[in-house]
């Protein structure tokens, strides 16, 4: 979220902030909350995860500020960081799911990605399918469409955030659209 | 003769997705926490995250569980002998858990 007018930039506070200032950090992560709240949400339907996950960048961006320099946005920086994280969680994942499909789960658990009710529940349970459908990919490729599909960003954008070079970011979307499609065998991909 | 396939339903499926917002999240707590957790020793985090995802796993479905084993291990560290190795106490406070 950008700056009110008369507030002090991004930038401004985080050059405070890597001074010690507590309170500009804070100004700035709020600032922002709400875009690391929801890429981060693409990840997971289980609340608790969602506040683990936040706070993980939280984590992050207190121990590495320092590292920021003024040759890229500050926001750049922070969706990096943020779409780190949300690629350690779907790592991580890939190998509970593993493990969960080896134990032979008890069928009377509840699922492990049960939705949250929502003011928006046609949202919500479409936003439950797709995951579903990306939740089956490598985690690479379920990072880099749900970031292309549900934050509608372009490929380039991700590779970069992810530091992947051009050809390779496109030769990995090709391939993710691949896997997809064959998970959508009667559908069809735009 | 091959069936023919439904229409897409991709694009309004995604369309539909991308409306739905995170519920919300006590962000100033959760900030105070990260807080917290950096000023401890160093590695704290990186052990406790590794542990906990392995042994969380084992409690997949059980949200409440592992929420509770979560604040029972942060809570524990009160008592941690930093002379002892973290990811030793870690591990045994786990395993007393579970």
């Amino acid at each position: 979220m950008p700056p009110a007018p008369g507030e002090p930039s991004d930038e401004a506070l985080v050059r405070r902030a890597q001074a010690g200032d507590a309170h500009a950090l804070d100004l700035l992560l709020r600032r922002h909350q709400a875009d690391i709240t929801r890429i981060l949400w693409r990840f997971t339907r289980r609340p608790a995860d969602l506040d683990d996950l936040v706070q993980d960048v939280l984590l992050r961006v207190l121990r590495n500020l320092g590292q920021w320099r003024n040759d890229q946005p500050f926001q750049h920086w922070l969706r990096r960081v943020t779409v780190n994280v949300g690629r350690d969680y779907c790592r991580r994942a890939a190998t509970a799911r593993r493990w969960i499909q080896e134990a032979s789960p008890d069928p009377a658990a509840p699922a492990p990605e049960a939705p949250e009710p929502a003011a928006d529940p046609a949202a919500r349970a479409a936003a439950g399918e797709v995951l579903s459908y990306l939740s089956q990919l490598p985690p690479n490729d379920r990072v880099l469409l749900t970031l292309h599909y549900l934050e509608g960003w372009d490929f380039q954008h991700i590779g970069d955030l992810l530091g992947w070079s051009a050809p390779v970011t496109k030769l990995r979307a090709f391939r993710a659209r691949q896997r997809l499609r064959s998970l959508l065998p009667l559908q069809e991909l735009s | 003769m091959n069936p023919t396939p439904p229409p897409s339903h991709w694009s309004d499926l995604v369309a539909a997705a991308r409306r739905d917002g995170p519920p919300p999240v006590a962000f100033d707590r959760l900030l105070q926490a990260a807080r917290g957790a950096a000023a401890r020793p160093a590695g704290f985090l990186e052990e406790f995250t590794a542990l906990f995802a392995s042994r969380r796993a084992l409690y997949a479905g059980g949200l409440a569980t592992a929420a509770a084993l979560a604040l029972a291990v942060w809570q524990g560290m009160a008592v941690w002998d930093q002379a002892a190795p973290l990811a030793d106490f870690l591990s045994a406070t786990l395993g007393g858990l579970s």
